[in-house]
């Protein structure tokens, strides 16, 4: 993984200095809150319900065990010995104290780790494939241009004050898209030209929330070297171009709707134009200079695995692990494993310092000590040899980390919702605890086959409700929770927004409403092997929307 | 006295130092408390406490009013899901017990 240059040590432990006078002053009078909140947000503090919210970048999802180890020492340190992976590859603390803020910045950037990019109008964290560097499908490890991109977008001058928040993901898998690149401001996705020369296609005005859009295609190709001169043009475009006006209408979505994409391209290109050729141009050495950090490890030979026979043992727990946690790698013989964390009884992302350090232990023993955060909030052991699985299951269990729920109904997406966040309308993880606890048969998942639940607790959808094959939507009836159900979204490279079935339901009906449409699928299904998002797309909202509003 | 007709108010506000929900008190000290605030029927009233408020800058951040009800023994309850978990923390389990779970066999 990438290494702090000099350069990028000096500015985190400056910016946690800075931070550290400016809660000084806070705390003695001196600024005002409305003074402070600007700063307090360009370094990742949020105020929410109940205390102060810290959000930590985690660039891309990656970690090595000494970051993770820090993490952990930070959650029993200074909060309450747990923290919550986000929706977003990015790790939050819901308890800190203000005074102490500035000694969890220390402590981060001694593991060239901040909180950075990861609150505000800025260019947000750059997510990524959770699988990239070791995915069998990848043109190309999609990192180092992550990294170029962070490295570009870091306190860029230009690009502080942007009308709206600005999230940009990047893929280096052409055909199996698991950065959602067509719900980002930005997409980006390795590919190859005619002539076989590698390069980028350039997706833009993707996003969920209140108005959700699929990104279109800005710019089919655009070479390598070209990567940030490109991205600065939209950039620069959407900065001068972009409502700020009424904050619901200024992310970039709006825009390339209101222009079209074709007059928002060609606005691109002018700017381009005029930049292509300057200081942006990416030279091979730099790129190179950031690849080789990002190069493989040294795989060891791994031996026979048994993973048919674990399919079949006497250990049905370990099987199901075998069947759904597992990733193809591109080395024969490894696999990378999902850890998930959405165990029974579990507000869905959360870990405890206990369970991160044991995690390092796992990761530095069988995993070459790298861990990746996924969007869903899940964890990726990402080079695990295939006759080491039994032995890595085993570790996880020990810790609440071995269910073996990936892509299944109860791995569901989930923000924080109204038990933490100051945004929220209703109430997100009792809801995907209480599904974990009614469809907890293993059994019956299997059943149910790959399925998406993805709760959020308001319209900012940061539970990505709008692409699940199930969405539930949070809402305020008159200071009532209650729940909107979506069907049919999807993230991928088949990307759809879900649709909204009808009428809200309470808190108490909304899980039989769950229930229902599951019914509604194993009933309609063409075979076993149809999954829900095809069922749906088959035969429509109708037949759910008759089983779920029957009586009314 | 105020008067008891009409629609109550409470005034609340987060504390600088860790964020906590607090509320203006009976003796216009801050309380952790919603059972502890004091509540007003009082437009002109809710405007002063409110004003009051915005002046403790140091102490909290970003006062607001909302409105409560009366329970039997006069003490104010939220009327909103917000304002019932603010006051009374997640209705969620927090960290983990540490006791690891037996190993499947």
């Amino acid at each position: 993984m990438y290494n702090y240059e000099p350069q990028d040590q000096r500015i985190v432990e400056e910016r946690a200095a800075q931070f550290r006078g400016q809660v000084q002053r806070r705390l003695d009078g001196s600024v005002i809150e409305n003074e402070f909140k600007p700063l307090r947000l360009q370094n990742g503090l949020y105020m929410q319900l109940h205390a102060y919210m810290l959000r930590v970048a985690i660039p891309y999802g990656l970690l090595n065990t000494k970051q993770v180890r820090r993490l952990a020492h930070i959650a029993r340190k200074y909060d309450r010995g747990y923290a919550h992976f986000t929706t977003r590859q990015n790790i939050q603390y819901n308890w800190p104290q203000l005074q102490d803020v500035p000694a969890i910045l220390d402590e981060l950037a001694e593991v060239q780790m901040h909180a950075i990019q990861t609150s505000g109008n800025c260019i947000r964290n750059t997510t990524s494939d959770h699988l990239a560097g070791v995915a069998q499908d990848e043109l190309e490890d999609p990192r180092p241009y992550c990294e170029l991109i962070r490295q570009w977008s870091t306190f860029h001058p230009e690009f502080a004050f942007l009308p709206r928040k600005f999230k940009i993901a990047v893929t280096g898998a052409p055909a199996h898209d698991r950065a959602a690149i067509r719900f980002h401001d930005i997409g980006v996705r390795i590919v190859d030209n005619a002539a076989g020369e590698r390069g980028f296609e350039v997706w833009v005005g993707g996003g969920l929330g209140r108005t959700p859009h699929i990104a279109k295609i800005c710019r089919e190709y655009v070479a390598y070297a070209d990567l940030l001169s490109y991205l600065e043009a939209i950039m620069r475009v959407y900065n001068r171009q972009g409502r700020r006006d009424n904050k619901y209408k200024a992310r970039i979505k709006i825009l390339v709707n209101a222009m079209g994409i074709e007059a928002f391209a060609a606005a691109v290109d002018a700017e381009w134009a005029e930049i292509k050729d300057s200081a942006l141009k990416l030279e091979r050495s730099e790129i190179d200079r950031i690849r080789v950090q990002f190069a493989a490890p040294e795989y060891a030979p791994a031996g026979d695995d048994n993973l048919a026979g674990l399919l079949l043992g006497s250990n049905r727990e370990l099987a199901h692990f075998v069947r759904n946690n597992l990733r193809p790698h591109k080395v024969p013989g490894y696999t990378a494993v999902m850890v998930s964390l959405k165990p029974k009884g579990r507000p869905p992302g959360d870990v405890s310092d206990t369970q991160l350090e044991a995690l390092a232990d796992i990761a530095d023993t069988f995993s070459q000590g790298e861990l990746v955060v996924t969007h869903g909030q899940n964890l990726v052991l990402p080079n695990v040899r295939k006759q080491d699985v039994a032995a890595v299951h085993a570790k996880l269990s020990e810790w609440e980390l071995g269910t073996p729920n990936i892509g299944h109904l109860t791995d569901s997406i989930c923000c924080p919702g109204l038990d933490f966040c100051n945004l929220a309308n209703a109430r997100s993880i009792p809801l995907a605890m209480e599904i974990n606890e009614r469809f907890d048969a293993i059994d019956y998942l299997e059943d149910l086959g790959p399925i998406s639940l993805k709760i959020s607790g308001c319209i900012n959808a940061c539970g990505h409700h709008h692409v699940g094959d199930i969405g539930i939507l949070g809402i305020d009836k008159l200071g009532v929770e209650a729940y909107q159900l979506l069907l049919g979204g999807s993230p991928g490279d088949d990307a759809s927004i879900g649709s909204i079935v009808g009428q809200a339901f309470d808190a108490d009906k909304i899980v039989d409403a769950v229930q229902t449409v599951l019914d509604v699928y194993l009933a309609n299904r063409s075979s076993a092997d149809e999954r829900f998002r095809d069922t749906y797309r088959r035969i429509g909202k109708a037949p759910f929307k008759k089983a779920l509003y029957a009586d009314h | 006295m105020a008067r008891d007709k009409g629609t109550h108010w409470v005034i609340t506000a987060n504390r600088t130092d860790d964020g906590a929900p607090v509320y203006v008190g009976a003796s216009d000290a801050w309380t952790l408390s919603l059972a502890e605030s004091r509540t007003t029927v009082d437009d002109d009233e809710k405007d002063a406490l409110l004003a009051a408020a915005a002046t403790q800058e140091r102490v909290v951040c970003d006062p607001y009013a909302f409105r409560v009800v009366l329970g039997g023994n006069g003490t104010a309850q939220a009327t909103t899901a917000r304002e019932r978990i603010r006051g009374t923390g997640p209705t969620t389990p927090l960290r983990r017990d540490d006791a690891p779970t037996p190993t499947p066999s």
